[in-house]
């Protein structure tokens, strides 16, 4: 996957470069809309990540370009401001996605892949890792082509650590993913677990081979390197 | 009551106790002067009897009902009246033409010629005091009619003229908005006590208003600027937590900074709701169908409430409309929701109440030691909360108090209950 980062600050820049590089991608980076527009105009790029607070100038005016270009890029926003406005104005102009500061990165990754999912698997939309499959358009799980039943969180929750395979992933940051807002308030994080251990169950008793790891206090994590 | 009215009425009545004095001084006058006129041409009338008398000493007498001259023997020693030679007394006669009794001056003196000493006594009809007493009345009522309808016609005039700048001022004043961030501009009125007081206006209000747009643009700015460092440090932790070889002690570090940061955008998020819900930016009016939403909240919040093995008893009245913003309202029952389960004993209650005129949510949870109404100040915990921000309640009562509906929190043991009132 090729990507460009829109992001006037270099450590929040290098934090989301350094989490996206490790799965193999190609991440280039921009800090300024000027950057920005230049890069837009000559490459091509899966998904463009964008801040909308831009030194010398706004965010939304790179969409503007991408769009006069005809480009099919993916666009994520990220914005610091919680504001219904900018969303609705940036989802207006072609925008896929918006998340706002502070983002966890496994989200902002997860995000990411849902965004290239929906522009690149035309026709054949499914994700297969190992045994496990997943039609995106049914959400249909099937493991070794037999479908099994999950609620929709423990789906949610498959696809967000297939998203994230081999990292480490915090409970809170999970349970964020699949409540929301709802999860802001919540200091108990027990039902994650929950749902965690009955995913695990229904997919070990399908023959799945057990990828999550606990890791102790912290979260959790998708490892592929068990088999 | 209008300050003019006000003036007008209190100087009308000053006039009309002047009036009346005046009625009496105007009465007092009149009468003095009719009754010296009266004297006085009673005098002449004495005067030419006298000569008349004295010139012609066997007069054979004076054909006038009006004057009486009797004969006696001796000339009194001491003058009959306090004005020397006369004395004037009133008197009722029997008058013919008007077939009554009239009021009458009397003249009594006496006279001596060389034949005989005699008293004489002259009297005339005066001027009733009834007749004079109405006149007065009658004409200073009048004067004062057309004072009053003077002075409330020119008091009118006065005040839309005089008055006119400091009439601009209060309307200026009313229509000051401290949101609108638009400090009133008075003009120069000519009037010295005005234009100060137009001064003082234009400075406070530029004042309050500069005051305010720092005080939104910090709140703002803060909340803004805070995003970025804390995605920054969420980040780091996020990647130090990917290293290889982490032993535990280094997770539980990570750990305990991961929550603190977390906690601390909470806090940023609820403040800076809490400070938008305050600038009234969620002000889009629409009719909202209360119960549809509280439906769906709870069966967003179903999983939660399963977990912690929760008993929810609900009686929800269909379509409970309320006039609203849509996005307050989605707040107003989340948090209420949030609050009835996170401060929850596991396998505790919740007992939901929902009609045209009340929301009333009942929940079970630890017993407090501080009041019901403490529970809406900013920051206050219970005491067996650590971990959350302390404000979720404030932003209810904030969207209470902007929507003008009642709110009341009660604590009777174990049970906690929340009242709104729409």
């Amino acid at each position: 996957m090729k990507l460009l980062l829109v992001e006037d600050n270099q450590e929040l820049a290098k934090n989301i470069i350094t989490y996206l590089k490790t799965e193999g991608n190609i991440c280039e980076h921009a800090s300024t809309f000027r950057d920005a527009t230049d890069k837009v105009v000559v490459y091509d790029y899966d998904v463009i990540v964008l801040d909308i607070m831009l030194p010398d100038g706004s965010g939304l005016n790179v969409l503007k370009e991408l769009r006069e270009h005809q480009s099919d890029a993916g666009v994520l926003i990220i914005s610091a401001r919680d504001s219904l406005e900018d969303k609705i104005e940036g989802l207006d102009l072609g925008a896929d996605d918006y998340i706002t500061k502070p983002f966890d990165l496994s989200e902002l990754n997860a995000r990411i892949k849902a965004i290239y999912r929906r522009k690149n698997f035309k026709g054949n939309k499914e994700i297969i890792f190992n045994e496990i499959k997943i039609n995106i358009d049914s959400t249909d799980v099937y493991i070794k082509e037999d479908p099994i039943s999950l609620t929709q969180k423990e789906y949610e929750l498959l696809i967000y650590f297939l998203s994230n395979q081999n990292r480490v992933i915090t409970k809170q940051s999970i349970a964020e993913h699949l409540w929301g807002d709802q999860a802001d308030m919540f200091d108990s994080f027990d039902f994650v677990y929950q749902h965690i251990k009955n995913l695990r169950k229904k997919m070990i008793q399908a023959g799945s081979t057990d990828y999550l790891d606990t890791v102790y206090g912290l979260g959790y994590k998708f490892n592929t390197k068990k088999i | 009551m209008k300050f003019l009215l006000r003036t007008t009425l209190f100087y009308l009545f000053i006039t009309l106790i002047v009036f009346g004095v005046g009625g009496i001084i105007t009465y007092n006058i009149f009468i003095d002067a009719i009754q010296l006129e009266t004297d006085r041409y009673l005098i002449e009338r004495y005067r030419d009897i006298s000569i008349y008398m004295k010139e012609d000493p066997g007069f054979s007498s004076i054909s006038d009902s009006k004057i009486k001259i009797i004969e006696i023997n001796e000339m009194p020693e001491s003058p009959p009246g306090r004005r020397g030679r006369f004395q004037f007394t009133d008197t009722l006669v029997w008058h013919q033409g008007l077939r009554r009794m009239e009021n009458n001056r009397k003249l009594t003196s006496f006279i001596s010629t060389k034949k005989n000493n005699y008293r004489i006594e002259i009297h005339d009809v005066i001027v009733e005091r009834d007749d004079i007493f109405q006149s007065v009345f009658k004409s200073q009522t009048r004067l004062f009619i057309i004072l009053g309808v003077v002075m409330v016609i020119s008091s009118f005039l006065i005040s839309s003229w005089m008055f006119r700048p400091f009439n601009l001022t209060l309307e200026k004043i009313q229509s000051f908005n401290i949101k609108s961030l638009q400090p009133t501009v008075l003009g120069k009125s000519g009037i010295k006590e005005f234009d100060i007081l137009n001064g003082f206006i234009n400075q406070m209000t530029e004042k309050v208003s500069s005051d305010y747009r720092n005080l939104k643009e910090f709140t703002e700015n803060a909340s803004h600027e805070l995003q970025t460092p804390l995605a920054i440090t969420k980040g780091k932790l996020e990647l130090l937590l990917q290293q290889e070889n982490l032993t535990q002690d280094h997770i539980d570090l990570i750990e305990s900074s991961y929550e603190s940061i977390i906690h601390m955008s909470k806090l940023n998020k609820s403040l800076t709701l809490l400070s938008k819900i305050e600038n009234e930016e969620f002000s889009n009016k629409e009719s909202i169908n209360v119960s549809l939403e509280l439906n769906k909240a709870l069966a967003d919040f179903n999983d939660l409430i399963k977990l912690k093995n929760l008993k929810l008893e609900k009686s929800i009245q269909d379509d409970v409309e309320l006039e609203n913003d849509k996005t307050l309202i989605k707040i107003l029952l989340n948090n209420l929701l949030q609050n009835a389960i996170r401060h929850n004993n596991e396998g505790g209650e919740i007992i939901l109440n929902l009609t045209k005129s009340t929301l009333i949510i009942k929940n079970t949870g630890n017993e407090q030691d501080i009041p019901g109404e403490q529970m809406f100040e900013r920051f206050k915990k219970g005491k067996h909360s650590e971990k959350n921000t302390g404000l979720g309640l404030s932003i209810v009562q904030k969207i209470c108090e902007l929507s003008h509906y009642g709110i009341s929190y009660d604590i009777t043991k174990e049970w906690h209950k929340v009242t709104i009132t729409f």
